[in-house]
């Protein structure tokens, strides 16, 4: 698209009001007026090309109107101008919806985006919009990425079936990635009760796959399957699945293929083991057993899956490994990661040195991968979002990838630290009311922890906002809009709770003033309400209860002493 | 400098016409306006173009070459007395012929040419036309197309006239449809569609067919088997003069009597060949041809957003539009819009000389007319997409859409797809399918020097401009070091369109999740694996499957469970 608008190229009002009859006049008065300059007759041409299509001019006017509302989101002061905006967007999005398929599905996924950015869980009916678009209507390998997108979401948001339908889509035109086998599998099995649909699916993967890793990948995912289903009739297939397994990783001159399989043998193994397939798990180590091999990158493998195997052995480790197991960092995982980071962030803590120690070769054999995500995590938010990326792109299996993602939250913990640094500087703020230098150590810690801020507000201050104490627009704003603009990136901005906005703005003030009238009057309240503060959480309640307590006894108090005058 | 003319290079016939006053005329040689498109070697081989080439088809097959149209763009070769010519060498002895005859009527020096093609010829048949011009010592001026030639040729006397028409043009060998509209003075092309090989030729081809079959079973003379070499092309070729002869016959009349004497010799007895062809028996044969051709004329309304009411005007050109079934099916689309007052063999020529009168300032003013033509196939790149199994490559991504006005530019980014990607090779593709490899390759354009970086972090912008002549010029460059690589795309190093049948989907649980249960997954596995299983098996699997359809036919659903398990068991033991 030029700089120009292609309204005026063809000399027209930029109003977009012109008539079709109008456009085409237009463009042949100033294609004469062109005759032989090649540049400016392309450029009508493409002028032309957009605005005598009524589809592509109805984008185009749209493209328009929506690029004037994600500048004013660029532009935004703060939290209640950005909700303004998107709310715009949204409308704008909306109006749009219901003319061409390919757009309405990026309009969806951004109306998606939209509602999460503002806090918005209900997003399954934007989802069914999109599948009602996809499903059988287009095709999956040219529209492979809304596929993957929905299920996803759908997984994400617990839509069993519509996980299970969109997964299966892809699945049915061609093998698809390991991650969509494992999650259509394990939906089948574990939602569905359907272990048997999810054989015969593992089944056709088996033949379809003509890579020897691959197969060996789900030969023991048909293994662990059939295993667990207990089943008379498939105590057959369970022979011939391990006879398949042992001479897929076998070879007389082992190949790097071979080496692969073999390394996918452990991924399942893993795997079985966090699925507490146990049975699954000993037959499979049975099988790398007796191939036996020198190669020693597979003998430390072994020896770390042992390892895994006493780790996973402690039963409360598991529930918290379980725990973690949730994929995809968005923002239902970062509200768990929340949650569990208020309610039993020892125990997690408790877990992680527990599978240190009793897993040091693990740890040590990954180094570089810790390295990379000890460097990555420090910066929080921006951290998550790497990290998925880095999940998905790695070969790792389950307990590397469980280890990892143990790491994360460690990082997480480091939450309680911050909120000691912040609670510094807003009691600066009140005692000093230095309000520079605060700003500056705010801006400070905003930058060694990205958004953290927002978090932090809504934990410190029951969800005031800390751009709005400020009366600043520097902080974190240009981050979460930029990535909206950008339509398809996904809005990094975690959502605040409800009534997030309504909290009186004043309400710190009002405490310290009262506090102060109630020194005056009653000596002690200050040692008290000192004590109180230490237990942050439930000052509001304390001091409420406090300043009951006191409003009486000052009441009496004078009441007692105009009695006495009498 | 000499005299511009208009050429009209058809495939069985070409014409030549030049602006007389601000008026367009054809050139006669002769006495007609005709030059057919054969170009042959006499007995002491010295070439022939036109009539006297096309008299000596029957003597002598191997010295003459017709129809040398359909080859242009391609690499195949022509023989022509034992020794091989290219296409466009053949062409450009038919368009030194044309400047010869021209010049003679002139008395002028002939130096410059628009020439016209088909619409739907592709960039390579472009440039192939474009050098025979330049190989018979003519400097191209512009290639038109055929059906645009005919709208100016009628658009110069109707200058007044505002409204949308529709070119049906169907020469000997090609067939196009152009819907344009008249407006403010101007012809401004909306949609162009086209059948590369369809035309009058292939009408001749069915009578051909239709006289051999009836050599056949009224002769007992199997023309194929009884005869060899030499013997059999002349027959061949006596049968095929008389069978256009026949098809032009019928254009007048309703019934016409071939006669061929002394056509052939069957054991020892000499067979005076002899039937009687009817028009409707014609129509009877052509109707699929005729049909195809219909349904080209709904596409291309279509795409220009247009439904057969819309159509003010319709010009049937090209020497087959006189065949009465096409005029009766344009008929009931049109009614009575069809315009009979242009001359079908001319309006081509007339209209090219226009385009050589307004590109040379002799048609002027008020009385010029200006084009606006637009690309007819799509042009783009090969592009890598995620797919279902990963990144894949193969993909085809449309710069410049088809219906799109000319001259026309555009620029795409592209990122690069893996980590330390040093160069990029931008695939130039010509056509309307998703998959690059049903689309033809035009050529491709390598940039090398891309600065070490990973996947997606380096980008190119890759620029299509096509010109209005219709040619192509792509230009790549890397966004952040600014390199550059450019290219003339080497036009004959492609391939005739190969179209891939589609692989068929393997339907294996269609329907929707929520139909696929059990027994049906089971059932579709059985049907894509039964094939490999061992005979043995197989007999056991065919057993099961049969009591499992029992089970469901007497809705017994313990027994569908239990063949259903044992029919998965059995199948995933092999």
């Amino acid at each position: 698209m030029g700089n120009e608008n292609f309204y005026e190229i063809l000399g027209l009002n930029s109003s977009g009001a012109a008539t079709q009859d109008e456009i085409k006049r237009a463009y042949v008065k100033k294609r004469k007026e062109y005759q032989g300059n090649e540049e400016k007759t392309s450029l009508l041409n493409e002028a032309y090309s957009v605005l005598a299509d009524e589809e592509k001019r109805r984008n185009y006017d749209y493209d328009i109107e929506k690029s004037i509302v994600m500048e004013e989101l660029d532009n935004v002061k703060n939290f209640e101008e950005r909700k303004e905006a998107l709310c715009k967007l949204k409308k704008v999005c909306e109006k749009h919806l219901g003319h061409d398929d390919e757009r309405d599905l990026s309009e969806y996924q951004t109306l998606i985006e939209i509602e999460r950015s503002i806090g918005n869980d209900d997003v399954v009916p934007y989802l069914d919009k999109m599948w009602q678009i996809l499903d059988g209507k287009m095709e999956v390998p040219e529209h492979y990425e809304w596929y993957e997108y929905v299920g996803n979401n759908y997984y994400l948001y617990d839509d069993v079936d519509g996980a299970i339908k969109a997964y299966f889509q892809i699945y049915k035109v061609a093998v698809p990635k390991y991650e969509i086998t494992e999650k259509l599998i394990s939906l089948l099995c574990n939602e569905k009760k359907k272990p048997k649909t999810a054989i015969k699916i593992l089944k056709d993967c088996i033949d379809r796959s003509d890579i020897q890793n691959h197969k060996c990948f789900y030969l023991c995912k048909a293994y662990e399957v059939v295993v667990n289903l207990q089943d008379k009739t498939f105590d057959k297939v369970k022979q011939v699945l391990k006879s398949k397994i042992s001479v897929v990783v076998s070879a007389d001159q082992p190949d790097e293929l071979t080496l692969r399989a073999l390394c996918d043998l452990f991924i399942w193994m893993a795997y079985a083991l966090e699925n507490k397939s146990i049975a699954a798990y000993h037959d499979l180590e049975q099988i790398y057993l007796s191939k036996g091999t020198d190669n020693p990158d597979l003998k430390n493998l072994y020896s770390m899956i042992k390892q895994f195997e006493v780790v996973i052995a402690n039963n409360k480790r598991h529930e918290c490994i379980e725990l973690m197991q949730e994929d995809s960092l968005t923002d239902k995982m970062r509200q768990k990661i929340e949650d569990y980071l208020i309610n039993d962030a020892d125990s997690v803590m408790d877990s992680l040195n527990y599978i240190k120690e009793n897993a040091p070769l693990l740890v040590e054999q990954e180094k570089e991968a810790y390295d990379f995500i000890d460097s990555v995590v420090t910066q929080q938010y921006k951290a998550l979002k790497e990290y998925s990326q880095f999940i998905k792109d790695s070969h790792f299996g389950g307990a590397i990838k469980t280890i990892l993602r143990r790491y994360l939250f460690k990082d997480v913990i480091r939450y309680a630290t911050i909120e000691d640094d912040f609670n510094k500087a807003i009691n600066q703020f009140y005692d000093d009311n230095n309000l520079n230098q605060t700003r500056e150590e705010i801006r400070m810690l905003d930058r060694l922890y990205p958004n953290c801020y927002k978090l932090l507000a809504e934990y410190l201050f029951d969800g005031q906002s800390v751009v709005e104490l400020l009366g600043d627009d520097e902080l974190g704003q240009t981050d979460s809009s930029r990535s909206v603009a950008n339509n398809k990136a996904i809005v990094d901005y975690p959502h605040a709770r409800k009534g997030y906005e309504n909290r009186p703005f004043y309400s710190g003030f009002l405490e310290m003033i009262i506090i102060l009238v109630a020194t005056v009057i009653f000596p002690p309240t200050l040692p008290i309400v000192l004590v109180i503060k230490t237990f942050n959480r439930y000052t509001k309640i304390i001091i409420k209860v406090a300043i009951g307590i006191i409003v009486a006894v000052a009441l009496l108090l004078i009441i007692s002493s105009i009695s006495s005058l009498f | 400098m000499g005299r511009i003319v208009g050429i009209d290079l058809g495939t069985t016939t070409s014409e030549i016409a030049y602006i007389n006053n601000g008026e367009p005329e054809v050139i006669k040689n002769g006495y007609s306006s005709i030059t057919p498109s054969v170009v042959g070697l006499d007995k002491n081989y010295n070439v022939i173009v036109g009539e006297k080439a096309k008299d000596q088809i029957l003597n002598a097959s191997d010295r003459t070459v017709v129809e040398v149209k359909r080859k242009m763009g391609t690499n195949d070769l022509v023989i022509l007395g034992g020794k091989k010519f290219t296409p466009t060498q053949i062409s450009s002895e038919i368009l030194k012929e044309l400047k010869r005859v021209g010049e003679q009527y002139l008395q002028e020096e002939i130096t410059e040419a628009v020439i016209t093609v088909p619409a739907n010829f592709n960039d390579a048949q472009r440039q192939a036309t474009k050098e025979a011009g330049e190989k018979a010592g003519l400097i191209v001026n512009q290639i038109i197309n055929e059906p645009t030639a005919a709208a100016l040729a009628f658009g110069i006397n109707n200058l007044g006239t505002e409204g949308n028409v529709l070119v049906y043009d169907i020469g000997g060998g090609t067939f196009d449809v152009t819907v344009l509209e008249m407006i403010e003075g101007s012809l401004d092309v909306r949609a162009s569609r086209g059948i590369n090989r369809l035309g009058g030729k292939d009408f001749d081809e069915k009578i051909v067919e239709e006289i051999i079959s009836a050599l056949k079973s009224n002769y007992s003379f199997d023309l194929y088997n009884d005869v060899q070499g030499n013997e059999k092309l002349n027959i061949l070729g006596r049968i095929k003069a008389e069978a256009e002869k026949t098809k032009i016959a019928l254009s007048s009349i309703q019934v016409v009597d071939i006669q061929l004497p002394f056509l052939a010799q069957k054991d020892g007895e000499i067979i005076n060949f002899e039937m009687e062809i009817s028009r409707s028996r014609f129509d009877e044969l052509i109707s699929d041809y005729v049909s195809q051709t219909m349904d080209t004329v709904n596409e291309a309304l279509q795409a220009a957003k247009l439904t057969a009411a819309d159509i003010d005007i319709v010009l049937p050109i090209g020497g087959s539009s006189r065949v009465p079934a096409i005029y009766e099916n344009l008929k009931n689309i049109f009614g009575n819009k069809i315009r009979g007052k242009v001359n079908p063999d001319e309006a081509v020529a007339l209209g090219a000389a226009v385009q050589a009168g307004i590109n040379k300032n002799e048609i002027v003013g008020n009385n010029s007319i200006a084009i606006f033509d637009v690309c007819n196939h799509s042009l783009g790149t090969e592009v890598v997409r995620d797919t279902a199994n990963g990144y894949k490559d193969g993909f085809y991504d449309r710069l410049i859409l088809r219906d799109t006005h000319l001259p026309f530019s555009r620029t795409n980014r592209y990122n690069t797809t893996s980590d330390y990607q040093e160069s990029v090779i931008v695939g130039i593709y010509q056509g309307e399918d998703n998959l690059v490899e049903n689309n033809i390759k035009l050529g491709e354009l390598e940039v090398n020097g891309i600065p070490a970086n990973k996947a997606g972090e380096e980008c190119v912008d890759v620029t299509f401009k096509y010109n209005i002549n219709g040619i192509l010029e792509v230009s790549v460059i890397v966004v952040s070091t600014g390199k550059e690589a450019s290219t003339t795309i080497n036009m004959f190093n492609y391939d005739a369109p190969k179209t891939k049948s589609e692989e068929k989907i393997d339907d294996f649980m269609s329907g929707a999740w929520t139909q696929a249960s059990e027994i049906q997954t089971t059932v579709m596995l059985y049907k894509s694996r039964r094939s490999n299983l061992p005979e043995e098996a197989q007999k056991q699997a065919d057993a099961l499957i049969k009591k499992l359809k029992e089970a469901v036919i007497n809705n017994d659903y313990d027994k569908m469970d239990y063949y259903d398990d044992n029919l998965t068991a059995l199948l995933f033991e092999y």
